[in-house]
């Protein structure tokens, strides 16, 4: 409930200071790749919650390196005159597709001897 | 005991695990509206225009397009223009340069290097006059001799040749022998010294006169003195109008 509560929130302070954060065009690809590590990490989250295995010190600093990480390849993309942004955007992807099946399956176990397909390993 | 204490730091976990899901459920929250506004803005701007304006964004780009490309065409031509003109420049100096030299050669500046001919004129009793050697020098003139010296002095416009108690060249008396030195096509002054009849001939009927006439490949003339000109002054079209300052 709460975490659904955070959306609601952020969601108004997103319209609230739709006037007053007036980020530049140019920006947008950092803003969405922001959003993907956000996704990436909030899935992350959950995921280590059902497996039991959450930290919230591995939580921040994931979600921190993975920020930093994400804006320095976009960032020498842009620089380069490559899109490595799109790189950026296929891994976390990737990952959130991945900690998606890992939720879904703790959540709805798979009956005995089928096998699910792991798309890439993501675990921190 | 041991189980309320595992108990209680499960609760602690879960809320540190639930603040932290919320605050990046916050900050995906504002990222999402921030982004789509982002995105939004762009799209109305470009969709709430209608065909006429965005016809009319695409007119005004393309004038502007025709405008800059004509800019170009026209520092194109200014560029040309201005080389032509560097080309012109450099001729008119290249010409100036050729007028100059050849100022310098018949007002005597500067002195000149050249192949020639030496007329050295023997004269042990002083019967030629400054007529006589005024005749010579109009006849070599005649021939097309660029540059003159007479007893290594130069002799130019504005330099006279007078006879008074003897011969005077530009203020200075030079006595026999005279050696005429000039500059200019060797095989014509030869010629025209050659003239039967001509002034040569006619010196070297006096007593005891005799003219010898020598081909040097490298003849070095010294320089005149510079010539004042205290009343002439040179006329160009734009100094029409500075007259009336100077009068």
């Amino acid at each position: 409930m709460l975490p659904v509560l955070g959306l609601i929130i952020g969601v108004l302070i997103g319209l609230l200071l739709r006037d007053v954060i007036v980020i530049p065009a140019e920006y947008s690809r950092y803003l969405s790749i922001g959003l993907l590590v956000a996704l990436d990490s909030a899935l992350g989250g959950i995921r280590s919650s059902l497996l039991k295995t959450f930290s919230d010190r591995a939580f921040v600093i994931g979600l921190l390196a993975n920020l930093a990480m994400a804006s320095l390849i976009v960032f020498l993309g842009d620089r380069l005159g490559v899109d490595l942004f799109l790189a950026a955007v296929v891994v976390f992807g990737v990952r959130i597709f991945n900690n998606l099946s890992r939720i879904r399956r703790n959540l709805f176990p798979l009956s005995q001897g089928a096998k699910d397909v792991d798309l890439v390993d993501g675990n921190d | 005991m041991g189980t309320t204490k595992v108990s209680g730091l499960k609760a602690l976990q879960r809320r540190r695990l639930h603040l932290s899901i919320t605050f990046i459920a916050v900050v995906i929250g504002f990222l999402l509206v921030t982004q789509l506004t982002m995105v939004t803005d762009i799209r109305v701007q470009l969709s709430d225009s209608t065909p006429e304006e965005l016809a009319l964004v695409i007119s005004d780009l393309s004038r502007e397009r025709d405008q800059l490309s004509q800019e170009i065409l026209e520092i194109e031509g200014r560029l040309g223009e201005a080389r032509s003109q560097e080309q012109n420049i450099r001729t008119v100096m290249d010409s100036a340069e050729e007028a100059q030299s050849a100022l310098k050669i018949t007002t005597g500046q500067g002195r000149v290097e050249g192949p020639g001919v030496s007329i050295v004129l023997i004269d042990p009793l002083e019967q030629v006059t400054a007529y006589d050697l005024l005749l010579l020098v109009r006849e070599l003139m005649i021939s097309g001799v660029e540059a003159l010296a007479i007893n290594d002095k130069r002799f130019v416009a504005g330099v006279e040749l007078r006879q008074i108690d003897g011969i005077w060249l530009a203020n200075t008396p030079i006595s026999p022998p005279y050696r005429v030195e000039v500059i200019g096509e060797p095989g014509t002054i030869e010629q025209a010294l050659s003239i039967r009849g001509g002034i040569t001939d006619s010196l070297a009927r006096l007593d005891e006169v005799s003219i010898t006439v020598n081909e040097v490949p490298l003849l070095e003339l010294p320089a005149a003195g510079l010539a004042k000109w205290r009343y002439s002054q040179i006329l160009t079209n734009n100094d029409e109008g500075s007259e009336e300052d100077a009068g």
